[in-house]
């Protein structure tokens, strides 16, 4: 099966792609990256003549339509909302999707009849399965800035930490801190999290990372009711220390982190419900199977 | 041997406390020279030392230093250096512009390239990120300089 990911500023196309990338090629899914500025839509449609798009509402014009009814494949829109017409009625295809990936609260953006499948964050084990403890970026406390805002109550937070403990802070957002390490390859940044004793998540998508790395995740929001959260520099401060100097208890966290995701909170995991969604169940059956092995292997 | 290695002179502090010490070096059995691309005109202390162009540093068999992160990339090139010294007088990673681990990695982690911290304060923020410094200057104490000579 051939399936076709854009490359665009959506993350969750990337770790689609890196996750069907990581897959034995036995199972003869190729999977390849687009950049629409570049190639233009028909074009790619006739050099990969793929079984499967991935695409965004943007990227929708008249040279897709014309695709749609000349090439037999599969798509999958990602986005929130979908085109309306003058009359603010929905345009139609020649053929409908087979999947929409939208949150709830934005799923009436779509016409009723489409199927939908709400995205959520996993942990990215194609990026981190291979971090290692590297002592040379070992830190009691972590911060990721990528996709965060860096100011106000933020930065606030990042002084407190930065004052109290021994903090390290990577990503694109910078800020003005001899803390801050600047930004990061993919895999600087797993070794980063496997070297670090506990992870700030503002965002609540990097939390699954470290929940995989066995690192303690403390996170600004709600995502899973056995992580640890915190509402204002108080509670951090009592986490993070009861964190830092309880051992037992810092051990029974990250094993019950661990396994909770394990417990299908992976983006094999995340793509594996795509394929069960779009009748695709062997290469959804496969995803599952691959993550089994990089759970088993990083236990052992 | 103590080569301080410099990109341009100019009337700031760490260039003046620089060309100081390489002035008191002259009074000592150390002998000193500063690596430079150029004298800023605005620059008033007289140098009273060795002064040769940046592209020597390259053949210096003595102990290099430099205060400055990106003519810290020339150290990792002079493979003919005794031993190689990155003075962070001035914590100034964080004012450069959408900098990338990979550069600071390169210089402030590489095992042939030695710390020198400016104060107590400097030196614990600089181990707690990267490394022990291995020695503590203040201001380029010439002292610390003729030290690092003995030692090294």
């Amino acid at each position: 099966m051939k399936i076709v990911v854009p490359q665009i500023n959506i993350d969750l196309l990337n770790d689609i792609a890196q996750s069907l990338e990581s897959l034995d090629s036995k199972l003869g899914v190729s999977t390849a990256l687009w950049n629409p500025q570049y190639k233009p839509t028909l074009d790619m449609f006739d050099e990969l003549q793929p079984d499967l798009v991935f695409i965004h509402p943007a990227q929708i014009d008249q040279s897709f339509v014309v695709a749609c009814q000349e090439f037999n494949f599969k798509f999958i829109i990602i986005g929130d909302s979908w085109i309306r017409d003058a009359e603010e009625n929905f345009v139609s295809l020649p053929k409908n999707p087979s999947l929409v990936m939208t949150s709830p609260m934005t799923s009436k953006n779509f016409p009723a009849q489409w199927p939908t499948l709400s995205p959520r964050h996993g942990a990215r084990v194609a990026q981190i399965h291979n971090a290692k403890f590297d002592p040379k970026l070992e830190s009691e406390v972590l911060v990721i800035t990528s996709g965060v805002e860096m100011k106000g109550d933020i930065e606030t937070v990042c002084h407190f930490l930065t004052s109290n403990y021994r903090t390290k802070i990577i990503g694109s957002n910078g800020i003005l801190s001899h803390h801050y390490l600047g930004d990061v390859s993919i895999f600087e940044r797993a070794d980063f999290i496997r070297s670090s004793k506990v992870l700030i998540d503002f965002l609540g998508a990097q939390c699954w990372d470290a929940q995989y790395l066995r690192t303690a995740p403390v996170c600004a929001q709600n995502v899973s009711p056995m992580i640890v959260t915190f509402r204002d520099i108080a509670s951090l401060s009592t986490s993070v220390d009861s964190l830092l100097k309880k051992p037992m208890a810092y051990q029974q966290y990250t094993d019950a982190c661990f396994a909770n995701v394990c417990d299908g909170n992976t983006y094999f995991h995340v793509v594996s419900e795509i394929f069960d969604k779009i009748g695709e169940p062997d290469i959804a059956q496969s995803l599952k199977q691959r993550i089994k092995e990089l759970i088993d292997d990083r236990n052992t | 041997m103590i080569g301080i290695l410099k990109g341009e002179l100019v009337h700031a502090d760490r260039d003046f406390f620089a060309v100081n010490a390489l002035n008191q070096l002259t009074k000592t059995s150390t002998m000193g020279t500063l690596f430079c691309e150029y004298n800023h005109g605005n620059f008033q202390l007289p140098v009273e030392t060795n002064v040769l162009q940046r592209i020597h540093a390259f053949s210096y068999d003595g102990i290099l230093i430099t205060d400055n992160l990106v003519r810290c990339q020339d150290l990792l090139h002079a493979t003919y250096a005794k031993k190689r010294f990155l003075y962070c007088y001035h914590l100034d990673w964080p004012f450069i512009n959408d900098i990338k681990f990979a550069h600071i990695k390169t210089v402030m982690l590489n095992d042939s390239i030695e710390l020198i911290a400016r104060s107590e304060s400097h030196a614990e923020l600089i181990e707690s990120l990267f490394k022990k410094p291995k020695y503590i200057m203040e201001e380029w104490d010439y002292k610390v300089l003729v030290e690092i000579d003995n030692n090294e």
